[in-house]
């Protein structure tokens, strides 16, 4: 009850709020519809919609609920697969603006990943090429956080509540439980507690 | 159907180009999966069986193949394969057969100088800020191809590269600045 009449008070205090999320409810409705109904994806209710969301390819992609796609440098969401066998599997209450999947064999996320505009690809190239080194299952664990424009390629591992740099990307490196790194490639992973006493914000 | 909706509108720009007064060349058989755009003052050249598309994931995000100078040159050979790659030319960009570009940009200048008046960039000529891309060379998504470089025949830049010094031939070149990690990689 308590919930209710506290989304009610917010609804009176910001009504310009409360229309928009209504109205990300609803496309976020559609959407699950749609591509439930043309078979492409499993999406749980509620979603919510901010900015454009694109799933395409012959895999199957599911999406937990209560995820939330805002707009982040224009960007929405964007999925491809990229072959028959193709698996994404995205947790629950996970904030998905301007993330881009690219999946050829397997990419799982944990619940309440956060991403930027940042690109997740298991595959070196998209289209068929004798370079690739072949792609590999990408795990992100849960509470990760993917920093704008960072890149996760192919055999990578984030562990739980770690934070990806901006700009950093990971090649089939394993980035320990709530660590940071930062660079391109990624370079020694940062305990988190250790810069938080540095900064003195812990 | 897709194929010849792409294969019609190939042939529209290669039409096109016949309007250019020799300045644009498009071989036979381009196909065009989403909008090829050229231009400046430049000359273009695209050898046969190109085929343009839109980076995966990202229809908006077409191919672009810009000149940026009278004399600049871009010259692309047979079968390639451009998915939403973009072109900046001041000087020379030469890309041989066979090659795949992803949602990757080339470009053989800096568009400014250093100095505070961000002017023309200095110490660029044709000699050394030229491009020249091997046969059968692949670029990954996200990364930067930059001036004066040479990639050599069957190398491939991983994603999120940013190419800033030549690269031999047959290797696998990935990160900022692009390092070679595999030298097995030659056919």
């Amino acid at each position: 009850m308590s919930n209710v009449r506290k989304a009610l008070r917010s609804a009176i205090v910001d009504p310009k709020r409360a229309w928009r999320t209504a109205v990300a409810i609803v496309r976020g409705s559609l959407c699950v519809a749609w591509y439930r109904l043309r078979g492409k994806a499993r999406i749980a209710f509620p979603f919510l919609v901010f900015e454009r969301v694109r799933i395409a390819g012959p895999g199957r992609v599911a999406i937990g609920p209560r995820c939330v796609v805002h707009p982040n440098a224009f960007r929405g969401l964007s999925i491809v697969t990229l072959d028959r066998a193709a698996r994404v599997t995205i947790g629950s209450d996970c904030n998905l603006g301007g993330l881009a999947i690219r999946c050829r064999e397997s990419v799982i996320v944990g619940d309440r990943m956060m991403s930027a505009r940042s690109l997740i690809q298991d595959t070196d190239f998209c289209a068929p090429t004798e370079h690739d080194r072949g792609a590999s299952q990408i795990v992100i664990a849960g509470n990760a956080w993917l920093g704008g424009e960072s890149l996760v390629l192919g055999g990578s591992h984030v562990g739980a509540d770690a934070v990806l740099g901006w700009n950093a990307c990971c090649d089939g490196h394993t980035v320990p439980e709530f660590h940071l790194v930062t660079g391109n490639p990624v370079v020694r992973p940062v305990p988190i507690p250790k810069l938080l006493d540095l900064t003195g914000t812990s | 159907m897709r194929d010849a909706l792409a294969r019609t509108r190939g042939a529209w720009y290669r039409l096109r180009a016949q309007w250019s007064a020799g300045r644009i060349v498009i071989g036979a058989n381009l196909r065009a999966y989403c909008r090829l755009s050229i231009r400046g003052p430049g000359r273009v050249t695209i050898g046969r069986g190109a085929i343009v598309a839109a980076a995966p994931g990202f229809p908006s995000e077409y191919v672009t193949l810009y000149t940026h100078d009278a004399e600049a040159v871009i010259s692309i050979g047979d079968n390639v394969r451009l998915h939403g790659a973009r072109f900046s030319s001041r000087h020379t960009i030469v890309v041989g057969d066979g090659v795949l570009i992803e949602q990757a940009g080339i470009t053989d200048t800096d568009f400014h100088s250093l100095d505070r008046d961000r002017g023309a960039p200095r110490g660029e000529s044709r000699e050394r800020s030229a491009i020249v891309i091997g046969d059968h060379v692949a670029i990954a998504a996200m990364s930067i191809v930059t001036k004066g470089v040479r990639i050599g025949e069957g190398t491939a830049v991983g994603p999120g590269s940013i190419v800033v010094r030549s690269l031999p031939p047959g290797v696998f070149a990935i990160g900022n600045p692009a390092r070679v990690i595999d030298g097995s990689n030659s056919q």
